[in-house]
């Protein structure tokens, strides 16, 4: 049954855009074109040709944000078809509660999921639980019973649809620097610290973006990062900020203690006392 | 551009301000003769910039740090007594807390960054539409950081002729390679702010030592130029000549001693201050220092003897071109062997 819509379609744009559409009608907030393309990566111009010719055919309607199922019999079977399938595909994935509820009732372009570890290149450890992030328009449509669950704007984040497959029971995922990002910005030194090693150590990190995606806390960390990586290593990172001037004492107490290690290692530290 | 035109020629010293910093050194600067003035005057910019250094340091460390070595010595203590300074190139300062490992100064230090950040004292090296690479910054020194009492650092700062070539630097140490047009837009603008169009960077070394216990004086001082008052703690002299003349001049180095004349030739030539110290006080720190100061004494005489023998290669560098001019390596010996027998017979 994996992915059955999918393979009984066999476009990914049709796919995206159905099952979209479920979900937003099933908690009832309109889906747009263009997220289904952000998040899916989907062709753009088909996207918007498939919502027009539903929309003629009366199965979509349009509200001011973007589409929503119509209350028609073509949008009934589609309905139950799609509900069915994502379903049984929680059943074989064995989703249970709040994966489930995300996977089958939460449109994939109104939430997404920071987890670090699908990227981690260097720290092999596993997080407790992942952040969940919801958009807040759905604040009061959905509850989880998770205890990470932010509710904010998603508005500029950078997350996308896994076609390959499921990462840690989610589908929707963050890019590295966009979980890096919330992880700085949104939990507490305990939690973060056991990611700092890929932070430090990883090369291809986009340090401009990671900032931007940043919080206020976060990038003050972030930037204390950057600020103590290049005081030790004397490489410049590839940012346009003042991360020197960024950082903040208290960012900076916190951030020397946990880095120090990864960047003084196989025991460099304790040969030089530091 | 004209920000950072602005901010370097802040950070830089102009040439009046070498000039100034020059008599100020070097008394009969402007009777030398030309070559000797060139070099000086290029080499009063890394001065220049080691005073600033100290003057930055003191104001946001405050009562943790104290200076002393050869820079305080040569370049605030020897003008004031109207004797030839040497030229020595890093600054030596001890943290007074004292620390057991050094990443609680590393923590410091850092801070110490972002302070100067907000005050304006970095530079941004434009090298891209919105790249920059910050400069003035005081960073880890991984190559010469060995000692587990003494933490190795480096600043990186812009000098007119004492240096690598700007674009050579950030690609051998900060891993940047320039686009040739800006190579030249960069050389332009230094042409316009320094007068010169292949400007250098260059590596101010300094060191922060555990030093817990050291005596210390707070002094007052105004440098010449642009640079100001300062007011900081330095260890107490007479404490330095002391460890200089235990742990330099008499101390046993067996068949190593060729490699420590040029720290023997270092202290011998800062133990010209000896007349103008506090004589008990002196006395007292030799007496704490050495365990035995006969054997202190026999040592001094042996190394002062090779020195006077072997010294010369060392004694030709370009750090005592001034003093050269007024006394020679064998009278420098010869003064030196004199006062450690006459503070020794006092002993």
């Amino acid at each position: 049954m994996r992915n059955a819509v999918f393979a009984l379609l066999d476009s990914k744009v049709k796919y995206a855009t159905l099952v979209e559409l479920v979900k937003a009608y099933l908690v009832d907030y309109p889906v747009s074109a263009r997220k289904i393309v952000s998040v899916y990566r989907v062709d753009p111009a088909t996207t918007y040709e498939f919502l027009r010719k539903m929309y003629r055919k009366g199965i979509v309607v349009k509200r001011s944000r973007g589409y929503i199922l119509s209350d028609g019999k073509v949008s009934r079977k589609i309905l139950e078809l799609v509900e069915t399938v994502l379903e049984e595909e929680s059943d074989e994935r064995g989703l249970k509660s709040s994966l489930r509820v995300l996977y089958t009732r939460v449109p994939s372009t109104l939430y997404y999921v920071s987890d670090p570890t699908v990227f981690r290149q260097y720290w092999l450890g596993k997080i407790e639980s992942p952040l969940i992030f919801i958009d807040r328009v759905l604040e009061r449509r959905v509850k989880l019973d998770e205890p990470k669950v932010v509710y904010v704007s998603l508005r500029g984040r950078d997350y996308v649809f896994s076609w390959e497959g499921l990462y840690s029971g989610f589908s929707i995922v963050a890019s590295p620097e966009q979980s890096y990002a919330d992880y700085l910005s949104y939990v507490t030194k305990s939690e973060y610290q056991s990611i700092l090693v890929d932070i430090l150590w990883s090369r291809k990190l986009n340090w401009n973006k990671l900032l931007s995606k940043c919080s206020k806390r976060g990038l003050k960390l972030a930037s204390a990062i950057l600020l103590y990586k290049y005081m030790i290593t004397g490489r410049a990172p590839a940012v346009d900020v003042r991360f020197e001037a960024l950082a903040d004492y208290t960012a900076i107490e916190e951030i020397v203690p946990l880095a120090t290690p990864w960047l003084f290692t196989n025991g460099e530290d304790y040969r030089r006392n530091i | 551009m004209k920000d950072f035109m602005e901010k370097l020629s802040k950070l830089t010293p102009g040439d009046t301000d070498l000039e100034e910093l020059c008599t100020y050194l070097f008394k009969d600067y402007k009777a030398l003769p030309q070559s000797d003035k060139t070099l000086l005057k290029a080499h009063s910019e890394r001065i220049w910039h080691i005073l600033r250094l100290l003057k930055l340091m003191a104001e946001f460390f405050g009562d943790k740090l104290s200076f002393g070595g050869g820079a305080i010595i040569n370049y605030l203590i020897a003008p004031h007594y109207e004797l030839e300074p040497r030229l020595t190139f890093d600054l030596d300062t001890g943290w007074l807390p004292g620390y057991k490992a050094k990443r609680v100064v590393l923590v410091e230090i850092a801070k110490f960054n972002k302070w100067l950040a907000d005050s304006n004292e970095t530079l941004v090296l434009p090298i891209g539409k919105e790249r920059g690479i910050p400069l003035y910054l005081v960073m880890y020194d991984r190559e010469h950081d060995y000692f587990p009492q003494v933490l190795s650092l480096y600043i990186p700062v812009i000098c007119r002729h004492v240096g690598e070539p700007f674009y050579s630097y950030l690609r051998n140490r900060i891993g940047v390679e320039l686009h040739f047009s800006r190579i030249l837009e960069l050389k332009k603008l230094f042409e316009k702010t320094l007068g010169v169009r292949e400007a250098k960077i260059d590596e101010l070394r300094f060191e922060i030592a555990s030093m817990p216990n050291t005596p210390t004086i707070k002094v007052k001082q105004v440098f010449p130029g642009k640079l100001g008052e300062v007011e900081f703690l330095m260890s107490e002299l007479e404490w330095q000549i002391a460890l200089k003349i235990v742990g330099k001049i008499g101390k046993n180095f067996g068949e190593n001693i060729e490699y420590a004349l040029h720290d023997i030739l270092k202290a011998t030539v800062d133990l010209r201050l000896v007349k103008y110290l506090n004589r008990s006080r002196l006395l007292e720190h030799l007496k704490n220092l050495s365990l035995s100061p006969s054997q202190v004494l026999s040592t001094a005489e042996k190394n002062l003897k090779v020195l006077a023998e072997k010294g010369e290669t060392y004694w030709l560098s370009f750090h005592y071109t001034y003093l050269r001019k007024k006394i020679s390596l064998r009278e420098l010996v010869e003064e030196a062997l004199c006062t450690i027998k006459e503070l020794f017979s006092l002993l």
